[in-house]
């Protein structure tokens, strides 16, 4: 509301100095007028425009065109005698749901691993940026060495031999034989089954946990960025918020739940959506196999399959943001 | 120790105790080593002779410590038809140019939507981050269609020039622009006269400093370990990563140079990231607000 009046009296201002000037009002006088009267808003939103302009155009010219394409590439089939491409309506979209056996099957083992995998990432990158967070002896070298699977993780290491390494080294293990996740089974589903039973919870929670604790290592790996993402959060909460809770006599516990996390909850929308995006787009995810293998035998078809799967990731991202912006907090500088 | 640490330093948790220190200490050690293991094993391996590479069970020490498998790997590079320095020059010029116009389009384009009022901006943020979302295996047909009309077929631009617009960039500027550049500040630049440009280089970008320090993180370790791509045929401008996977291509015998190899990938984005975080460390103070 503040920011509407300071708007409104910098427009006036801006304003009268091209209405006193009668000096300047010859022949093109109204030409400079009408260039003078810009407004403060109008300037705004020029300034703003050609800011992401660059992003404007990239979507324009190089993904807004891709993207139509492969609609249209995924509706049509190649005629081999005319060399040209025939419209033929959705039908891959109808079979993906209706023949593919497949399909249906990999999507919910996607969402499935969706939905193990985004709380526990979260949970462990805040646990570990708020602990990297503080004043400690060799806090640099603990950043570097939470921050190493991403490196070691991606690209060459993965394809060269540190994806040998890691299954050499720890399939070794407690529970050997039936690691389906790249990693080893760490714990034995039965010992956690026996804990729960014992705990009298239901079986969900159970599964739950053991996939959780069994995907220990992929987790870890998953949750380089978003630790970074969390630190530099936590780097950019002010000092002083700190000092008057130290001063009011708050203890660390309630610090911890009444400043640092409703200052970091933005980042934790943007982590839920770096992780979901992360989720559905890497290669070890089921549904990207299974569309890859597709690919090369029906290019068409895959691209539709592509596409539904694209819808799912943008409503599973909308529905998740539309929750999570009621209970972000943004701070209010005015 | 832990004395030491709750009296120094302005931003310490509150009540902390001498026990809790120690056990977050052993708690990170523990996790720490964890993580540190692969590292350490890749490592070591690089500096095992072939017999002790393939010793099963696989030892984390070494007997005999030898660099040959080093220079094996620089024997190795010597024979390649294309000179080798030239993909290394690939692959910089790629990460540092890709690199930097994420960073440039990300945050100017993130400024704009976070703190400029103008009709649209919403649309326009969901379309951005919509479309780029999009970005699969699956699209690899229509996006050689389109590099191709632009002409940029086996040219830097191809690699280049997509990489410099990511989805998580503007997210992640966006939103630390939202919390941690307050209006008032940027207002009483404009009101001093600075152009907009002025204010979101000089004003906004110092306060959001850990956010594209992050981001350079993120975009130079995947630039760095970009591979072969579908849109490169000509030798000269593949990169480096692509070289070493055709040396490593060569069988078992190569597994020594492999190792070798694969610390030298692993040393560059280990050492951007250590020097960028020291930078992390020295930002703060950004938030002058004083009301």
């Amino acid at each position: 509301m503040s920011e509407n009046i300071t708007e409104k009296s910098l427009d006036e201002i801006s304003v009268t100095p091209a209405e006193i000037a009668p000096s300047e009002l010859d022949s093109n006088g109204l030409l400079k007028k009408r260039a003078r009267k810009v407004s403060l808003d109008s300037r705004k939103a020029r300034a703003g425009y050609a800011f992401v302009m660059p992003f404007i155009l990239g979507v324009l010219f190089i993904y807004l065109p891709i993207l139509l394409d492969s609609v249209w590439f995924s509706m049509s089939e190649l005629n081999f005698k005319t060399d040209e491409y025939n419209f033929i309506g959705p039908v891959y979209y109808v079979e993906a749901f209706t023949k593919n056996t497949k399909f249906v099957t990999n999507l919910m083992a996607g969402l499935q691993q969706l939905v193990f995998e985004v709380p526990a990432v979260i949970i462990f990158s805040l646990f570990i940026a708020v602990v990297l967070n503080q004043k400690m002896l060799g806090r640099a070298a603990f950043r570097a060495i939470f921050f190493l699977p991403v490196i070691v993780s991606t690209g060459i290491m993965e394809t060269i031999n540190a994806g040998d390494i890691m299954s050499n080294q720890t399939q070794g293990g407690i529970d050997d034989g039936s690691g389906q996740s790249g990693a080893s089974q760490i714990v034995s589903t039965l010992d956690v089954e026996r804990l729960f039973a014992s705990m009298k919870v239901g079986g969900e929670l159970v599964t739950y946990v053991v996939n959780i604790v069994n995907n220990v290592y992929n987790i870890i790996n998953y949750s380089g960025v978003q630790m970074l993402i969390f630190l530099a959060g936590l780097q950019s909460i002010s000092p002083s918020i700190y000092e008057a809770c130290r001063i009011d006599g708050a203890t660390g516990w309630e610090t911890f739940w009444k400043v640092t996390f409703p200052m970091i909850s933005p980042m934790i929308l943007v982590n839920a959506v770096y992780t979901i995006i992360d989720a559905f787009t890497r290669t070890q995810n089921p549904m990207i196999k299974y569309i890859n293998q597709v690919y090369g035998a029906n290019p068409y078809s895959a691209t539709a399959m592509s596409w539904i799967y694209f819808g799912i990731i943008i409503l599973i991202i909308a529905a998740f943001a539309g929750i999570a912006s009621t209970f972000i907090f943004y701070q209010r500088r005015d | 120790m832990a004395k030491k640490l709750r009296t120094r330093g302005h931003r310490v948790v509150l009540n902390r105790s001498a026990g809790g220190d120690t056990g977050i200490t052993i708690m990170l050690t523990i996790l720490g080593l964890f993580m540190f293991l692969p590292m350490y094993y890749v490592v070591i391996q690089s500096l095992k002779p072939l017999d002790e590479l393939f010793m099963f069970p696989p030892k984390f020490i070494v007997m005999r410590p030898t660099l040959e498998n080093f220079g094996d790997l620089f024997t190795l590079m010597g024979d390649s038809w294309v000179p080798f320095s030239r993909y290394i020059f690939n692959t910089v010029f790629i990460t540092i140019c890709g690199t930097l116009g994420n960073l440039i389009f990300a945050s100017m384009a993130a400024y704009s939507l976070a703190k400029l009022r103008f009709p649209g901006r919403k649309a326009i943020f969901n379309i951005i981050v919509m479309s780029l979302m999009f970005h699969s295996t699956v699209n690899q047909v229509t996006h050689f269609i389109i590099l191709s009309a632009f002409g940029w077929i086996d040219t830097y631009l191809s690699i280049i020039v997509p990489s410099m617009a990511t989805t998580i960039g503007l997210y992640l500027m966006k939103q630390f622009m939202e919390t941690s550049v307050p209006d008032t500040v940027l207002e009483s630049a404009r009101l001093d006269g600075a152009s907009e440009f002025r204010t979101y280089l000089i004003i906004a970008m110092p306060m959001v400093k850990p956010a594209w320090l992050t981001l350079i993180i993120e975009c130079f370790k995947n630039l760095w370990n970009s591979g072969s791509s579908i849109y490169i045929h000509s030798e000269e401008l593949k990169t480096f990563n692509y070289a070493i996977q055709q040396i490593l291509s060569g069988g078992i015998a190569r597994s020594g140079a492999g190792a070798a190899a694969t610390v030298v990938m692993m040393l560059v984005p280990i050492l951007v990231f250590v020097l960028n975080q020291s930078q992390i460390i020295e930002t703060m103070g950004s938030s002058g607000m004083k009301d």
